[in-house]
C-alpha cells in the first residue's frame, strides 16, 4: 500500500519526535543518575528506550495505515470497524510489549513504557508550534 | 498470621481488581476513535478533496485519544506486575 505524502509527513514528524524524546529521555536518565538519583543506568536504559521509541512509532504507523485504508474507502461502517479491529490488535501489541519489557530482565522496564508516549507528546509540540499567526488563515466569515 | 494472610489476599484482590478497572480506560479510545472515523468517512464523502487534510488531521487526533488508553494499560500493567510485590514487601 502506497502512503500518502500527508501521511507520510506525520509519520516523519512522529519518528523525529519519538527519537529526539528517546535521546532525552536518555540523557536525563544519565544525568539524574550521575546526579545521584536512587535509580540505576546501564546498557539497559536506552536499549530499552529505543525499543519503546520503536514500539511507539509502529503503533502510531498502524494507526496511519488504518485511516489511510478507511479514507480510500470512506465506508462510515466499515471504517468504523476497521478502526477498533485495528486499535484491539495495536493495544494487545502494545500489551505484549510491555509484558515482555516487564518479564525479560534484559530491559528496563520504565524506561521502555514512557517513550510510548512520545508520538502524543510530539503532537502537542506541533500544534504549539504551528500556532502561529500564518496558521490562522482567518478563514470564511 | 492469619491477618497476614488475610491481608495479602486483600491487597492481591485489590491489586486484580484496580487492574481491571484501569484496563477499563481502553474501551473510550476504541469507541470514540470509531466514532470520529465514521464522522470522517463522512466528511470525506461530501468533498472527496479534502481527504488528505481530514486524513492528517483524524491521525492526529486519534494518537491524541489513545493517550488516555495507555495510561490505563501501563497502571493496569504496574497493578499486576509491581505492586503486588511492592505491597507483598510492606506487609513483610
Amino acid at each position: 500500500m502506497q502512503l500518502q505524502p500527508d501521511v507520510k509527513k506525520e509519520l516523519v514528524h512522529i519518528g523525529t519526535g519519538c527519537a529526539v524524546g528517546t535521546v532525552v529521555l536518555v540523557a536525563g536518565w544519565a544525568l539524574a543518575w550521575a546526579l545521584g538519583a536512587p535509580f540505576g543506568f546501564s546498557w539497559k536504559v536506552p536499549l530499552s528506550a529505543v525499543l519503546g521509541a520503536f514500539a511507539a512509532w509502529l503503533n502510531f504507523f498502524g494507526l496511519a495505515l488504518t485511516l489511510q485504508k478507511m479514507a480510500a474507502g470512506a465506508d462510515e461502517a466499515r471504517g468504523r470497524s476497521l478502526m477498533r479491529t485495528s486499535e484491539l490488535y495495536r493495544k494487545l501489541g502494545l500489551g505484549l510489549f510491555l509484558i515482555a519489557m516487564f518479564l525479560i530482565p534484559a530491559f528496563n522496564w520504565v524506561a521502555a513504557a514512557i517513550p510510548l508516549l512520545f508520538p502524543q507528546v510530539t503532537i502537542f509540540v506541533m500544534y504549539a508550534l504551528r500556532r502561529k499567526p500564518s496558521q490562522n488563515k482567518g478563514g470564511e466569515t | 498470621m492469619d491477618f497476614e494472610i488475610l491481608a495479602k489476599g486483600i491487597t492481591l484482590a485489590g491489586c486484580a481488581i484496580g487492574a481491571g478497572c484501569a484496563l477499563i480506560a481502553g474501551i473510550g479510545p476504541g469507541i470514540g476513535e470509531g466514532n470520529a472515523v465514521a464522522a470522517a468517512c463522512q466528511a470525506i464523502g461530501r468533498q472527496p478533496e479534502c481527504k488528505g487534510d481530514v486524513t492528517s488531521t483524524m491521525l492526529l487526533g486519534c494518537a491524541i485519544a489513545e493517550t488516555t488508553g495507555i495510561y490505563g494499560f501501563v497502571t493496569g500493567l504496574l497493578l499486576i506486575f509491581v505492586a503486588p510485590g511492592m505491597f507483598m514487601n510492606l506487609l513483610g
